[in-house]
């Protein structure tokens, strides 16, 4: 992906398609944080999903789409604890405006409607900077493939997860988000990673675990879910 | 990055019924979380009162370097299934009680002892939308089906058990409860295996191996036993593999299902009345000590020898060693007044102890709810919460070998590889409609009545029935099992439905 592909789909492109998440920096001048929300939706059962695949491409992405212009994104589980299930990726660009969305989402009354047939299962929200999201979009954007979502306790990289990136580019495994957990006790760091498959996937973490310097990074897996992209996200 | 496979639940129960068709509308799946009760959409019978059979469904978990990865379907491995269902009970020993476990054989003057059992050997299904029949086992020459197999479009299993078709070729007497020479039934068991290859990634991998009983139907499914196998088994991990269990029980979690359960006996027998007032009087915690006490000095403690009379002390059911009590085998005399009952498993019965001392967590907001997730443990234990843990004797769908003598890998799951196909049921009533016709409230006890009601509620009337009236012989049940009624939940009752004698 080149730079362009990637900014474009922060919102802060020459387009401005995104222009909700344009930078705000703290007076410091430092690198902006931006919010990362994960949040499942489950079925009970398989036949469930077309329901809510219906809802959320239907009812929620529009609305949501009017409400806010930066990241969001599909994913339909394949491999995870709870399956049937969706998770819906939205990056903000702050607590505050995560805060004001979620508000307006849950005062739709079709929404309201629609989320009581449906159980909300994890919640997450993430803290990240913007060259931790390399999103996709238009032309770019994968259609095919799997993605894991993947955790890492990992108490020796200290406040930040860019400690793993290095050997992860070593392994052919590119993040296309890095994040660290918001509000936890413990140091927790997720992973959003594009695979073309299962085989490629399987391969990639065997070169990491091979890597005489991530064994040295003492990091944990706690939680690894595969995923597709829902036909209708938007970003990949 | 090596990957792990389990199948669950780790014990399934597909029961048998004499509907014959095996689309999915006509059959339902049985439990697959806890505490909660099947209802099939058009009742547990056909429109001609035919009864539906219980599939088993089965599914696959992966681990990945040790971390729960979630169920594999076919969207992401090729998964094949092998079963295997036998039933030999005929070429086994008599059952002649818990304390005799290797008796004389059954059918002793048959030479061929092959005969006697119904082996169709193993069934492999790969892939989704695939079947396959349990149709080559003969009884002495006499073809016995014993179900079938099927994958659903994830790839899952769905095993369904027999027809409950019992018969003699040989046209021998009903002698017994137990023990009926030249007779078969067409329940069965046996192991579940599978491999998983992810795609693209190579090897098939075997995955942890699952065992699956055929019983009888269950015609009471909102009434569960005072000791269910799920409790029997928890006690032989305890027991047997070092299993922790909390020292501090959950009045919620472990309390209030025991109290809920004997409270429920009043929809199964009249000899309830007044007497489980105390139950409902430590509803909702803490009560008072005094109140905890009363409850639990009512209980016999598993530690008093299974063969002693005690004065009355609950749950009312026999013991597992009711042919040592009377020293013969068989029925024991009403007029000798032996109250020998079974008591709690020792993890029940030391959760009800620390409860009464005060020891418990209060954690009461009101009833549990069932919750809405299906999870690999919970699969198990909804299958397993809804069969007889005890007594086992012989027993409902499983035997007490399951409970004292095979061995498992963990905690609720069998070693496949020590066991045979129909080690499960081989030592259970020959056939099965004997022993269920034989096992109503025997004073001063009862057996099992959450899987064989002694006495019911018409959903018109507030006097009690007998639930099996009209069955009057082992004849009877064998020929008119299907006609018993299914209890139901009706406001806050329990009553009869879908009665077709």
């Amino acid at each position: 992906m080149n730079r362009r592909t990637w900014l474009s789909s922060l919102g802060i492109s020459a387009a401005g398609a995104f222009t909700g998440l344009s930078a705000r920096t703290d007076s410091g001048g430092a690198k902006q944080s931006w919010v990362v929300s994960l949040e499942s939706f489950r079925a009970s059962r398989a036949d469930q999903m077309p329901q809510l695949h219906s809802y959320l491409g239907g009812t929620f992405l529009p609305y949501m789409t009017q409400l806010h212009r930066g990241p969001k994104m599909f994913l339909d589980a394949i491999v995870a604890p709870h399956t049937p299930q969706v998770l819906v990726l939205t990056a903000f660009s702050s607590f505050a405006e995560m805060l004001e969305l979620r508000g307006k989402v849950a005062a739709h009354r079709e929404i309201q409607r629609a989320r009581a047939d449906w159980a909300c299962g994890e919640s997450q929200i993430l803290v990240t900077s913007p060259d931790s999201l390399r999103f996709q979009n238009g032309p770019a954007r994968r259609r095919n493939g799997i993605f894991e979502l993947r955790a890492y306790h990992a108490p020796a990289w200290g406040d930040r997860p860019p400690t793993a990136i290095p050997a992860f580019g070593r392994a052919g495994i590119r993040p296309i988000l890095s994040a660290s957990a918001a509000g936890e006790h413990l140091p927790r760091f997720t992973f959003l990673v594009a695979f073309e498959n299962l085989a490629t996937r399987q391969e990639a973490w065997e070169r990491l675990d091979g890597d005489s310097q991530w064994g040295g990074l003492d990091a944990k897996v706690t939680s690894a879910s595969i995923y597709k992209l829902a036909p209708y996200s938007p970003l990949s | 990055m090596a990957w792990t496979f389990k199948i669950y639940p780790s014990i399934g129960i597909a029961r048998i019924g004499n509907h014959p068709g095996s689309s999915p509308q006509d059959y339902y799946v049985g439990p697959e979380i806890p505490g909660t009760v099947i209802v099939p959409p058009n009742g547990y019978k056909d429109s001609s009162g035919r009864v539906l059979r219980q599939a088993a469904r089965f599914r696959i978990y992966g681990w990945e370097n040790g971390v729960f990865m979630g169920e594999i379907t076919s969207s992401v491995a090729e998964i094949s299934w092998t079963v295997e269902l036998a039933n030999t009970k005929a070429a086994f020993n008599r059952f002649t009680g818990i304390g005799e476990p290797t008796g004389p054989l059954r059918n002793a003057s048959v030479t061929d002892r092959s005969s006697l059992m119904i082996t169709p050997g193993p069934r492999t299904i790969a892939g989704p939308n695939g079947a396959a029949s349990f149709d080559t086992g003969f009884f002495m020459g006499t073809p016995v089906p014993l179900g079938e197999m099927q994958t659903d479009s994830n790839g899952r299993l769905l095993v369904l058990g027999g027809y409950g078709n019992s018969s003699s070729p040989s046209n021998a007497p009903l002698t017994s409860f137990d023990n009926n020479d030249g007779w078969h039934d067409d329940v069965s068991d046996g192991p579940v295996t599978a491999t998983v290859a992810l795609q693209g990634t190579g090897t098939p991998v075997q995955a942890s191996g699952a065992w699956v009983i055929c019983p009888l139907p269950r015609f009471a499914p909102p009434i569960f036993h005072i000791i269910t196998l799920y409790d029997a088994l928890l006690q032989t991990a305890v027991d047997r593999l070092g299993y922790q269990v909390s020292p501090t029980p959950s009045f919620t979690n472990d309390i209030y299902p025991i109290l809920q359960r004997a409270i429920q006996y009043q929809w199964v027998t009249t000899k309830i009345g007044n007497k489980h007032a105390p139950l409902l009087a430590v509803i909702p915690p803490p009560a008072t000590a005094d109140q905890r006490n009363t409850v639990f000095q009512q209980l016999r403690d598993p530690a008093i020898t299974p063969t002693v009379d005690t004065p009355h002390l609950m749950p009312a059911i026999w013991t597992d060693y009711f042919a040592e009590v009377f020293g013969i085998r068989g029925h024991g005399s009403p007029s000798t007044g032996h109250w020998a009952n079974h008591a709690l498993t020792p993890t029940q019965y030391n959760a009800m102890k620390n409860w009464a001392a005060g020891n418990f967590v209060n954690d009461w907001v009101g009833p549990p709810t069932p919750g809405t997730n299906i999870t690999p443990d919970g699969l198990t234990r909804a299958a397993l919460e809804n069969c007889s843990g005890g007594p086992f004797f012989p027993g409902i769908e499983t035997s007490f070998f399951t409970r004292d003598v095979y061995p498992y890998v963990e905690p609720f799951r069998l070693d496949g590889s020590q066991l045979q196909a129909g080690d499960l049921t081989k030592q259970q009533a020959v056939p099965w409609q004997t022993d269920f016709f034989d096992c109503v409230f025997q004073s001063p006890l009862s057996w099992w009545p959450a899987a064989h009601p002694d006495n019911v509620f018409t959903a018109n009337s507030n006097n009690y029935v007998t639930w099996d009236r009209g069955l009057n012989s082992f004849s009877d049940m064998i020929n008119f099992w299907s006609g018993l009624g299914f209890l139901v939940q009706s406001g806050n009752s329990i009553v009869e439905t879908e009665r077709t004698l």
